[in-house]
């Protein structure tokens, strides 16, 4: 008995380290599918390898994450970096140590789809929205830092 | 206390033009703006011109270089028509020195840019304008003293390959003009780098 708990223990723990960043090359419908499919609070920033500030916040978002993951909070990070690319964005997530599956928006047609995830938005990046229960929060264009994000995020989680 | 009510006052306005920037049919202002030639340009000193392209651009966001080329070729196309372009580098220097003044003359010069690279330091243009993006483009067409914003967004639908480009909204829009018919086309978004706002 107490072998198999260590047993599952084990797993469980080999579990959490494996899990590692990986970019998934998605569609605009799946990733609408994807925000609206996850509950509690949501972060999607939007971010790609050539974007400097967006680079720079990313250890940010990822901290955030880490200290609200048990709470709730979820981090999806959109690349919007050509779908050729993927391999670099991938790698810079390594380098950033950011241990996570995150996707990368294949749509050049920006006019095609940018209101469809918010109309207020004019398509700079960085850009991030706060979900909760699949319903827009926060629309946050420009960079953010890791105090104003834990400031929204608390607004969202305690209401 | 009084003061300060009407600095707030002052200051209203702006605040809100800079919340809301243009929209299609609003009229734009004219400018004065430190060109890379040193000299100051303002669209008055265009009496002959129909309108403008007005682009808000800089040297560094890889989105505004992968349109260099366009942006030269659409100044060729357009400015024996009517239609010059007037780039406008926005970006507060502190924040990306890449873009300061003296880089954006050596820009202009290694890419051989034929229209105006002005410079607006004060950044009161773009947000007057309310561009957010670069680049980011206005088409105005002037109807008597007044300048009508006309077009507002992308140039076209395919950043990293211009012969891709199925949706050339700058180009339509100004066509349209020249042809006195209505722009079909008034705003198209992309993606771009966020114009890099001095910390106020």
């Amino acid at each position: 008995m107490k072998r198999w708990l260590w047993l599952c223990l084990l797993a469980i723990g080999l579990g959490l380290h494996t899990q590692a960043q990986s970019v998934e090359v998605i569609k605009i419908d799946r990733l609408e599918k994807e925000i609206a499919r996850r509950e509690g609070v949501v972060v999607v920033n939007f971010w790609a390898t050539w974007c400097a500030p967006c680079v720079k916040e990313l250890p940010d978002l990822y901290r955030v994450y880490q200290d609200f993951q048990a709470r709730g909070v979820q981090l999806l990070l959109v690349s919007l970096d050509f779908a050729d690319e993927q391999p670099k964005a991938l790698a810079l997530l390594k380098k950033k140590g950011i241990a996570l599956p995150t996707f990368l928006l294949d749509e050049t047609d920006y006019n095609a789809w940018i209101d469809r995830i918010e109309p207020r938005w004019q398509g700079a990046i960085p850009m991030t929205l706060i979900y909760r229960n699949g319903q827009k929060v926060a629309f946050i264009p420009g960079p953010v830092s890791y105090a104003s994000l834990v400031t929204r995020i608390q607004e969202q989680l305690n209401p | 206390m009084k003061k300060y009510l009407f600095t707030l006052l002052l200051l209203l306005p702006a605040a809100l033009t800079w919340a809301q920037g243009y929209k299609p049919g609003d009229k734009a202002i004219d400018f004065k703006l430190k060109n890379i030639d040193g000299r100051h340009v303002s669209l008055a000193d265009y009496p002959e011109a129909k309108g403008f392209i007005v682009v808000f651009t800089c040297n560094h966001c890889p989105f505004s270089k992968m349109y260099e080329d366009r942006i030269i070729a659409l100044d060729k196309k357009y400015k024996p028509l009517g239609y010059p372009v007037i780039a406008i580098n926005p970006n507060d220097p502190k924040k990306q020195p890449e873009d300061s003044f003296d880089k954006m003359i050596e820009r202009a010069k290694e890419k051989g840019f034929t229209f105006p690279y002005l410079f607006d330091e004060t950044q009161e243009v773009a947000r007057t304008y309310g561009a957010t993006n670069t680049p980011h483009v206005f088409v105005l067409k002037k109807e008597g003293k007044d300048l009508i914003v006309s077009y507002i967004g992308a140039i076209d639908d395919s950043p990293r390959d211009a012969s891709k480009a199925s949706k050339k909204y700058v180009e339509q829009a100004v066509d349209a003009l020249l042809n006195g018919k209505e722009v079909e086309v008034k705003q198209a978004k992309a993606i771009g780098c966020t114009i890099k706002w001095r910390e106020m």
